[in-house]
């Protein structure tokens, strides 16, 4: 009898520290999106060199290629982080279907952000835009970086500029590298310093000087 | 006893499920961050080798801005035809070295909240000295130390100057025209508030010195661009962005940047061999 209490009480400790052992790690669905099109350099990589990082801090990672902006904003209300690799315009991603995942609804084929309820986005700790000029705001699109964050994602970032998608894979390597220990700061930092010296100036100057960011940058994603 | 026994086992067997479920991801860390030894996919441009064997040297003394560096070897980046070996100092900071020289280093800096706001106010009035621009004196004076012997500054155009405000840098971009082409061969300096230089990049120094541009022919160029677009995107409008000389597989090429509209913005690279 007594051998069994002390059994339990052995087992109940371990559990217990393991979880504790746990708790600091992130948990949750980190979504990753792109677009692989015939003939073009892969989008692919924005996921599968993410993937090992995300996992390492704690996520389960998901690669999703080219849904809808319907099934995209969906998943994202329940996503812990969230990363999208495809065409762009200022304040859009164009998607599946010829829809939109948009700031603010610019046309009928948007499904905007701004729409959605305060809270929506309150388990994402960051929201990745790369696509052309998305990060541009205009009064039809909207700020989807700033409408992200506004319904609860803690940080969102995008460019302003057209992207080149070999450039976009590297850099987000590069960010998820960093922020597996460090801050979101302390990622675009990272990033912007070695998509230069493995890619080249140009990447380096496109990646540094042409972004939109929102939210808390001082915050940590793992 | 035979009771008592099964027990045990139950327990063990329990114990070692919790340890298992409970650190499944941390064992996942450990994998990716220990194991890796060349990290990446078949035809990536970037690999990193993080296990480093004792078959490289794998410290190395070096003196930076009059201060003595210890510096121990952290990685090695093979990354478009150039080869890092990454090395760190006791501050985590990262410096570059290819072919045994330093191209690059980047500090470790403090990039919490409470000193990017203290930094921002204290400097929001404040004059570094009495120069008119005294960042700029300090990139050009770093600039030139970086400079290996027979290169000159005046080489080089300062491209641009920004200034990151998350990170609270600013940035100094030189490049070296070879005719009417920029080229990868670069100079950056990032320098923060305190006029403290917080990195530096040199990249292919003198690597395009001797290309006779005037052998290039433009218009067979402008028939690859306009070919490969047709191929790739059909009748999609497009401009060319930027024309910049650099190297791809070794090779010295000229990179096409263009950007077309097709299904949204969009944009596409080529390299053009000289």
């Amino acid at each position: 009898m007594k051998n069994k209490k002390i059994i339990m009480a052995l087992i109940l400790c371990l559990t217990f520290f393991g979880f504790l052992n746990k708790a600091d790690a992130a948990s949750g669905r980190f979504d990753i999106h792109y677009y692989e099109e015939p003939g073009y350099t892969s989008r692919k990589p924005t996921y599968t060199k993410a993937m090992g990082y995300l996992s390492s801090m704690g996520y389960s990672v998901y690669g999703y290629d080219y849904l809808d902006a319907i099934q995209t904003i969906e998943k994202m209300k329940t996503a812990a982080g969230f990363v999208i690799h495809m065409h762009g315009g200022p304040g859009r991603q164009y998607m599946k279907n010829n829809t939109l995942l948009c700031g603010k609804k610019g046309d009928a084929t948007c499904r905007d952000i701004n729409f959605l309820p305060r809270g929506s986005f309150q388990k994402m700790k960051i929201a990745i835009y790369y696509g052309c000029e998305t990060g541009i705001t205009t009064s039809s699109y909207g700020d989807i970086c700033y409408e992200t964050v506004n319904k609860g994602a803690t940080a969102a970032v995008a460019w302003k500029v057209v992207t080149k998608i070999d450039e976009v894979n590297e850099w987000n390597r590069l960010f998820f590298e960093k922020t597996t220990n460090d801050t979101i700061v302390e990622g675009y930092r990272h990033a912007d310093y070695w998509v230069r010296a493995n890619i080249g100036n140009t990447a380096g100057d496109r990646m540094q000087n042409n972004r939109t960011e929102r939210g808390n940058i001082y915050a940590k994603i793992n | 006893m035979y009771k008592y026994k099964r027990n045990i086992l139950i327990a063990v067997l329990l114990v070692f499920s919790a340890f298992t479920i409970s650190n499944t991801f941390t064992a996942n860390a450990e994998t990716i961050n220990k194991k890796g030894v060349v990290r990446g996919e078949k035809n990536d441009n970037v690999k990193v080798e993080k296990d480093i064997s004792d078959k490289y040297i794998k410290q190395k003394n070096i003196v930076l801005d009059n201060s003595f560096i210890s510096l121990k070897l952290d990685q090695k980046v093979f990354a478009n035809s150039k080869n890092y070996d990454v090395y760190v100092d006791n501050n985590k900071s990262e410096y570059l070295f290819e072919n045994e020289m330093l191209v690059g280093y980047v500090k470790n800096v403090d990039l919490s909240e409470e000193k990017i706001k203290m930094s921002k106010e204290q400097f929001k009035n404040k004059k570094l000295s009495n120069s008119t621009n005294p960042y700029q004196d300090i990139a050009n004076a770093t600039a030139l130390n970086l400079l290996p012997n027979g290169y000159s500054l005046s080489d080089y155009e300062l491209k641009s100057v920004k200034f990151v405000d998350s990170y609270n840098e600013f940035v100094y971009n030189y490049v070296k025209h070879i005719g009417r082409y920029e080229s990868n061969d670069s100079i950056t300096i990032g320098i923060d508030l305190n006029g403290n230089v917080t990195s530096t990049l040199i990249l292919d120094i003198g690597k395009y010195d001797n290309i006779d541009v005037s052998s290039i022919d433009e218009e067979d160029l402008n028939k690859f661009i306009k070919s490969n677009m047709a191929r790739l995107h059909g009748n999609a409008e497009y401009e060319v962005e930027n024309m910049v000389i650099t190297t791809y597989d070794s090779k010295s090429v000229i990179n096409i940047y263009i950007r077309y509209s097709e299904n949204g913005t969009a944009g596409e690279t080529f390299s053009y061999y000289i």
